[in-house]
């Protein structure tokens, strides 16, 4: 009997063991996106669930499901966005998608790099819904689209068309001078460690001002809760500490002394700036850790004032350092400089590339493709950015003077709320941003309501510092647009995606030798796989054009 | 033995076949469902043909794998890694298993196994996490404690002069106690009449070792060596991808990394199936020759 029982229990774990096994395989679709038709039957107008990947790493949302902001754009278009924030590599993303055939109804996410090229390739084999047809019923997508309003290279490569059809929304370009953003990069020292070494910030100009700056620093031996103070770092993977490029070329295509064009891998600048980094690191005045950290880890660094020198945009800079200052007043960062452009004069205005960031498609498995539209064109609209940026007008903000104000209420919760996160409940600075077609926050929002305002004396101060000679709104063509069109590109881009870690590799070598060995190996790997045949073609297409020959990061 | 006979021994035994329908049924789905899209290898894979319908490509891939200019490092370094691994992490679990056998009180047996199983369990993120807040130079305790004794601080990670010390010595720690387990059990089924006989015949605990435990765990120690060798051309992607970094690029970037990089990063899918298929296939030749070589001398083999 005992045995009988035994066999019974043996059979159903094991009946019990397969079926999990089985269940745990299969797929469960249809939790995220919902049925596969909209949610009353029905394309037009009525109530329909979207899902919508925000493709940018680290992004977060409400922690509700539906705000206030949300309720507002559901009213206005029946749409419910049920979002899909990106945690890792936007590119990495981009490929899994579509390798994977595990889409949303609605894709944005940068405008630039491995993403765009992942969205253009996704457009070339009929993955998006091409929109050029449906634009015409609804103007402010079209607006946002039109060849005006976004650069010319960027336009002849995507957004203009894949293959003769529009697929690409792009979303935040400036809609007028008045509302580009310069996120002011560059190297900023922390104030009490430069009057501790007796250097003026605005004295150092040159690449030997720069070195012999991070080296008092480091000859200062300076240490903060017991720890070496390290003389210059930066945040993730790196980010940003490369910036004293722009001491050594104009920007990353170069003319080559007889009106063509070359990679500037490819020329003396090159190992120059990669043997300049290698005495910084050798010399320990770059932190070795820079690129490999994570953020949390470079922002520990600096909450604990370990950093002398941070080199990246100066938001990023103000909030990772707003803790330490706020306990040591005095130790703020400021910026250094500012310092010297190869090839460029000195009243040269700063050359900023200030274009939109994002781009947003309706990929082909959109349950409700007229909604997806409804939903994108009403966001685009002054309506809709508005409501995105501001909240709900009447509850969050109102129209005094034909200009938005912030209800004082509001404005003290947010600026109390250091997480940022009763904002986001509010349905603002969540994905909505990215999809408001124009950036217009001065032009048509009369200026952040919500920003703080000694953070914005703060960005003025930096401004009028590095920015003497103002800005320029870099519009002429990028060649590194133009060769991503070459024949041989497909062959060519392993190699030249290859520049960045070969860069880094080459700094960490033992000797300039090695160095420049790593630097020259890569590049008989970027001639064997068409680099000459490209860059010819990249020279022919761009006779005539005005290109980009200054650059600065932004 | 008859068909019919077959099935007669295996429907008696019915309970046991139907135990491993699970795992039938797991590496069917997981192992060789998959199979299927090696096809992508020698196709240009496209979002819109998938596994079946993009076009032949020949062995367009495999040829851009052998004409990439570090496609000889990545072999190198991934063989490289992966023996050092096995010659140094083989023996490890097989030590522990014995000297567990050996200790006579239980609780503290028992603590001492389930502590050498937990890193197991641990990921590689957070392990590499744990290790970077210990050996930074910057107050990490490790060197702290030799400044304390007047010694220099050490950049341990990423750093070419202890690269292979911390990749063996992490992998060891994190899988030793796992690796261990199927020893312990080899070890319990040891008949302890031979213990009690060589004990009678004066031999110690050492001569016990030696002439009774390790003949014992022999033939399962050769099937899991002639194993590990499948895993020759594989160094471990995870551990690799975390603590490999541009100053030890040179002697750590592998196979493995490579294949995820320009799959997943650069979206080369039909590019990292070749790869990834060059490495299966030498993997399997590894396996059949130790195989043969094994059956041949030892006369233990998988098949």
């Amino acid at each position: 009997m005992t045995k009988k029982w035994l066999k019974s229990a043996s059979m159903l774990l094991s009946v019990a063991l397969m079926g999990g096994t089985l269940i745990g395989c299969s797929g469960n679709n249809n939790e995220s996106s919902g049925s596969d038709k909209p949610s009353d039957g029905s394309t037009t107008g009525k109530e329909v669930t979207l899902k919508v990947l925000h493709n940018w790493n680290g992004s977060t949302g409400a922690d509700v499901d539906m705000t206030p902001v949300s309720k507002v754009i559901k009213e206005k278009t029946g749409v419910t966005v049920k979002w899909d924030y990106t945690k890792g590599s936007e590119v990495e993303k981009v490929n899994a998608i579509f390798a994977t055939q595990d889409l949303p109804d609605i894709y944005t996410g940068p405008a630039w790099g491995g993403e765009l090229d992942g969205i253009i390739k996704a457009a070339k084999e009929d993955q998006l819904v091409d929109l050029t047809d449906k634009l015409d019923k609804y103007p402010n997508l079209a607006k946002a689209l039109a060849k005006e309003n976004v650069p010319p290279a960027l336009y002849d490569k995507a957004i203009g068309g894949v293959n003769g059809k529009k697929y690409l929304v792009y979303q935040n370009h400036p809609a007028t001078e008045k509302d580009a953003m310069d996120w002011l990069y560059g190297f900023y020292v922390r104030k009490d460690i430069a009057d501790k070494i007796g250097v003026d910030p605005q004295s150092v100009k040159t690449k030997d001002d720069l070195y012999n700056f991070l080296k008092k620093i480091k000859d200062a031996e300076l240490s903060e809760s017991g720890m070496p103070v390290i003389p210059l770092g930066g945040f993730h993977g790196g980010w940003a500490v490369g910036i004293a490029d722009t001491m050594f070329w104009g920007t990353s295509y170069v003319d080559k002394g007889d009106g063509s064009l070359d990679h500037v891998f490819m020329t003396k600048a090159y190992e120059d700036y990669s043997l300049y980094y290698r005495k910084l690191i050798s010399e320990g005045l770059l932190d070795p850790d820079a690129f490999t950290q994570t953020d949390p880890i470079a922002n520990e660094k600096i909450k604990q004032g370990r950093i002398a020198v941070l080199a990246a945009h100066y938001p990023a800079i103000l909030d990772a350092s707003k803790d330490y200052v706020k306990a040591h007043p005095g130790s703020d960062y400021v910026p250094i400089g500012p310092l010297d452009r190869a090839g460029a004069e000195p009243n040269r205005p700063a050359d900023l590339s200030i274009q939109g960031n994002n781009v947003t498609v309706i990929t082909k498995k959109c349950k409700d493709v007229d909604a997806a539209l409804r939903l994108l064109d009403f966001l685009a609209s002054d309506e809709g950015f508005m409501l995105a940026r501001y909240g709900v007008q009447g509850v969050h903000w109102d129209m005094e003077n034909g200009k938005p104000v912030a209800k004082k209420e509001w404005f003290d919760k947010f600026t109390a709320d250091t997480t940022g996160k009763l904002k986001k409940n509010e349905g603002m600075s969540i994905g909505f941003e990215s999809m408001t077609g124009m950036d217009r926050i001065n032009s048509v929002g009369g200026g952040d309501i919500w920003a703080d305002q000694t953070r914005l004396a703060a960005m003025e101060n930096a401004r009028k510092i590095l920015r003497p000679n103002g800005i320029s709104v870099i519009s002429a063509y990028n060649p590194g647009d133009v060769i991503a069109k070459s024949p041989q590109w497909e062959t060519l881009k392993p190699s030249m995606d290859r520049i960045g870690d070969v860069w880094k590799e080459a700094i960490f070598t033992k000797s300039d030798e090695a160095a420049l060995k790593v630097i020259n190996d890569l590049r008989g790997q970027i001639n064997n796989t068409g680099y000459s045949e490209a860059i010819k073609y990249t020279n022919e297409n761009l006779k005539g054009k005005e290109v980009v020959m200054f650059g600065m990061p932004n | 033995m008859t068909a019919s006979l077959l099935w007669k021994r295996i429907w008696k035994h019915k309970i046991f076949y139907l135990f491993m329908v699970p795992g039938i049924v797991w590496f069917f789905l997981f192992s060789y469902v998959p199979l299927y899209g090696i096809q992508i290898a020698f196709r240009d894979f496209m979002y819109s043909g998938g596994f079946s319908g993009s076009p032949w490509a020949g062995l367009k891939y495999f040829r851009q794998f052998f004409d990439y200019y570090q496609s000889y490092e990545l072999i190198r370094n991934t063989i490289l890694i992966s023996m050092l691994k096995l010659l140094i992490g083989f023996s490890m679990p097989i030590i522990l298993a014995i000297l567990l056998n050996e200790v006579r009180n239980l609780k503290f047996k028992k603590t001492v196994q389930t502590l050498s199983y937990l890193p197991y369990f641990v990921s590689w993120i957070v392990v590499v996490t744990l290790m970077q807040r210990l050996l930074t130079p910057y107050g990490g305790p490790i060197n702290d404690l030799l400044a304390s004794f007047g010694m220099e601080r050490i950049q341990f990670l990423y750093n070419t002069t202890w690269f292979y010390q911390i990749i063996v010595g992490s992998d060891i720690w994190k899988n030793i106690g796992w690796n261990s387990i199927i020893y312990i059990a080899a070890i319990a089924g040891i008949d302890q009449q031979l213990y009690e006989a060589a004990k009678i015949d004066g031999a110690g605990r050492f001569r016990q070792i030696w002439h009774v435990t390790l003949p014992g765990i022999r033939n399962i120690a050769v099937i899991l060596f002639i194993l590990s060798v499948g895993s020759l051309m594989s160094a471990g992607y995870e551990q690799l991808l975390l603590l490999n970094g541009p100053s030890t690029a040179s002697i750590g970037s592998v196979l493995d990394v490579h294949v995820i990089n320009s799959g997943i990063t650069q979206g080369r899918i039909s590019y990292a199936a070749a790869v990834g298929l060059f490495q299966s296939v030498i993997a399997l030749i590894l396996i059949l020759t130790v195989n043969r070589l094994s059956r041949k001398y030892s006369e233990v083999s998988l098949f």
